[in-house]
């Protein structure tokens, strides 16, 4: 039998027509700028500015106006930790270059002294901000290099329930699930204590939405989620 | 039962592969980000950045990590050099006491080491099998990203937006690999793939480099592979292949110490992995003080050794052995089983193990001294002897090593 090779021509122009059909097929699929579709820019949407001074920075969204930001910075004031509240303009000029004209979120910081940094409550801001009508989509929380997240858990009666969180939480923040947990290194469930503590990666951004949403969806909800730091 | 043969009209992977790297430079991006996905690799505590920027002039310790490697290397070339009268005297002075059987065994022990070819009936059937492996393996891979929603790799996360479409792509491709149907046509699609991965960033597609040896083996082969079990490959394949593999390990050594809080977050989430003899051999005479930056260093600077030796040939089938070993504990016992995307590159240096056909760079050097030797010119043919090792020990790890204290690691 004869053989047929191919030769150089039909290879080269195979590959450039295979590459151009994923690049198009990929435009086409998510339509964006060419200098991110090629990887020449990176995309930087949604990529906290790291802070260096304890900052929980609360992506709402919807936060459409003065009012909204009013209404909010209201609603965080009794809140004795928390310093000083306001519109995030680094998120304002990083991201949103492709933002949809509908798109009415904001970033607000919150910015937190360091001596109170054991006061502060995730789980108090949460409710604050629900009971003014506000939900945060994310709630980061960055400037310490190495901490703890301290969930007391009212509800962990049994052993099964001790197994249910390790579990579930293992199973959330196993690489490849919808979660991402970048940030948590590894996670002690106390049932004595009633205490679910989270240690981070060293100078990582917490997602504390992320572990409140986590627990939520195991079927557990945290009374207070407070924070130390690690040595 | 067929070997892939040179034809007229055949493709110059040199030529086509020549102008993919191109493509891809021309489209690189100037950040860099690693996407393992699977791997942990978060750092758990930082390491000291100061020491990788360190000219090597004020840094000791990398200084010294460069000179054992240095030296490991020229032990290496020389040995390389002198392996054909070292082999006779083996053979004639230490095993010609022996009967037959042990000469025989010895022999072929002789032969796998220098890389000549091993007439043994197991070794034949044995890089038979693992040609069948490394060219329908990638087919395997290819639906394992499909089903991990990523494109060749997990280092690869498709976009949600086109991840059916690329899942479809790729399980269509995994069936021409696997039936071996349109082989060429499978080459170019997973060249092009390549040149795609760019879009990720330059670095991260540099992980999937081993993706080229297969791509090299598929173009090379006739359009009518269904119809042929291939099972052997001739000299100019195996020559990519070995180049390749190569250049793969060579250049991820470099990216390694380039991008250092990667490999030591892996370091920090799996310490097993630091427990390589060959790697802590590397950082003998280094201050303790900087345990974690030297066993980076030492790390990367393993693979460049063991990529270059490839490379240009020299003790292939030790070294790939080696890399092997090195892999398949990789896959079976620290990361499990997401390493899984490695097998391939198992079937490549199984490939280069059980290959009969291997060949080197340094071999213009051995005519030249051979030639020499029949001249009865000592000197010269000592120089073509000591020279390239010294040199070539030299240059590939001291100019590299110095420049990398230099780059600018800002887009990591």
């Amino acid at each position: 039998m004869k053989l047929t090779l191919s030769n150089s021509r039909q290879i080269v122009t195979m590959t450039l027509l295979w590459t151009t059909a994923l690049f198009a097929v990929d435009y086409l699929r998510h339509p964006r700028p060419l200098a991110l579709l090629f990887g020449i820019k990176r995309d930087r949407v949604g990529v906290a500015v790291r802070s260096t001074k304890p900052t929980i920075l609360l992506k709402v969204n919807h936060l459409c106006c003065s009012g909204c930001l009013d209404d909010l910075q209201a609603a965080l004031q009794p809140l004795t930790w928390v310093e000083k509240v306001e519109l995030d303009k680094s998120a304002l000029l990083v991201g949103n270059q492709y933002e949809q004209i509908d798109d009415f979120s904001n970033s607000v910081r919150i910015e937190i002294k360091d001596k109170d940094i054991p006061r502060i409550d995730f789980m108090a801001l949460d409710r604050a901000m629900r009971d003014a009508g506000f939900v945060a989509a994310r709630i980061e929380f960055s400037g310490i290099p190495h901490m703890r997240l301290d969930a007391h858990v009212t509800h962990l009666c049994c052993n099964l329930c001790q197994v249910a969180m390790e579990k579930g939480v293992k199973i959330a923040t196993r690489p490849g699930a919808n979660s991402t947990f970048k940030w948590l290194d590894t996670i002690n469930v106390d049932r004595p204590q009633k205490m679910v503590t989270v240690y981070t990666h060293y100078d990582a951004i917490i997602d504390v939405g992320e572990f409140i949403t986590a627990l939520n969806q195991l079927g557990f909800a945290p009374a207070t989620l407070m924070v130390s730091r690690e040595n | 039962m067929m070997g892939s043969s040179k034809r007229p009209n055949a493709p110059r992977p040199w030529l086509v592969l020549l102008s993919a790297v191109w493509a891809s430079v021309s489209l690189s991006s100037p950040a860099a980000q690693a996407h393992e996905r699977f791997v942990l690799h978060r750092l758990k505590v930082p390491l000291q950045n100061d020491f990788f920027t360190r000219s090597l002039l004020q840094n000791p310790d990398m200084s010294r990590i460069g000179v054992n490697v240095a030296l490991v290397l020229l032990a290496f070339l020389v040995i390389w050099m002198f392996r054909f009268p070292l082999q006779e005297f083996v053979e004639e002075r230490i095993l010609g006491r022996f009967g037959g059987a042990t000469q025989q065994v010895g022999h072929s022990m002789a032969c796998f080491l220098t890389d000549s070819p091993v007439r043994h009936k197991l070794f034949h059937l044995a890089g038979e099998w693992a040609v069948i492996m490394l060219l329908r393996s990638p087919g395997l891979v290819l639906m394992y990203s499909a089903t991990t929603d990523s494109l060749v790799m997990p280092s690869f996360p498709l976009d949600p937006g086109s991840a059916t479409i690329f899942k479809f792509i790729q399980a269509g491709v995994a069936i021409l690999i696997l039936t071996q149907t349109l082989l060429p046509l499978a080459g170019a699609i997973l060249l092009g793939t390549w040149l795609y991965l760019f879009r990720w960033g330059w670095y991260v597609a540099m992980d999937a480099l081993p993706l080229l040896i297969v791509a090299a083996l598929y173009i090379s082969s006739p359009w009518q592979s269904y119809k042929f079990t291939i099972v052997r490959l001739n000299a100019q394949q195996m020559k990519w292949v070995r180049c390749l593999l190569g250049l793969s390990f060579f250049a991820l050594g470099w990216l390694k110490i380039w991008n250092h809080d990667l490999i030591a977050g892996v370091a920090d989430n799996y310490p097993s992995v630091t427990h390589d003899p060959m790697v802590n051999f590397f950082a003998i005479g280094t201050d303790p003080q900087y345990r974690r930056e030297c066993w980076v260093v030492s790390f990367g600077m393993a693979e460049v050794l063991s990529g270059f030796l490839l490379m240009i040939g020299v003790f292939t089938r030790l070294w790939s052995l080696l890399m092997l070993f090195v892999m398949t504990k990789l896959m079976l016992i620290d990361f499990g089983w997401a390493e899984i995307p490695h097998i391939y590159l198992i079937g490549a240096l199984l490939v280069v193990i059980f290959s009969n056909k291997l060949t080197n760079e340094l071999s213009r050097f051995e005519a030249g001294q051979a030639e020499a030797q029949r001249q009865g010119d000592t000197l010269k043919r000592l120089s073509l002897l000591m020279v390239p090792p010294v040199v070539l020990a030299l240059l590939v790890v001291f100019p590299m090593l110095e420049l990398l204290t230099h780059s600018d690691r800002s887009g990591l």
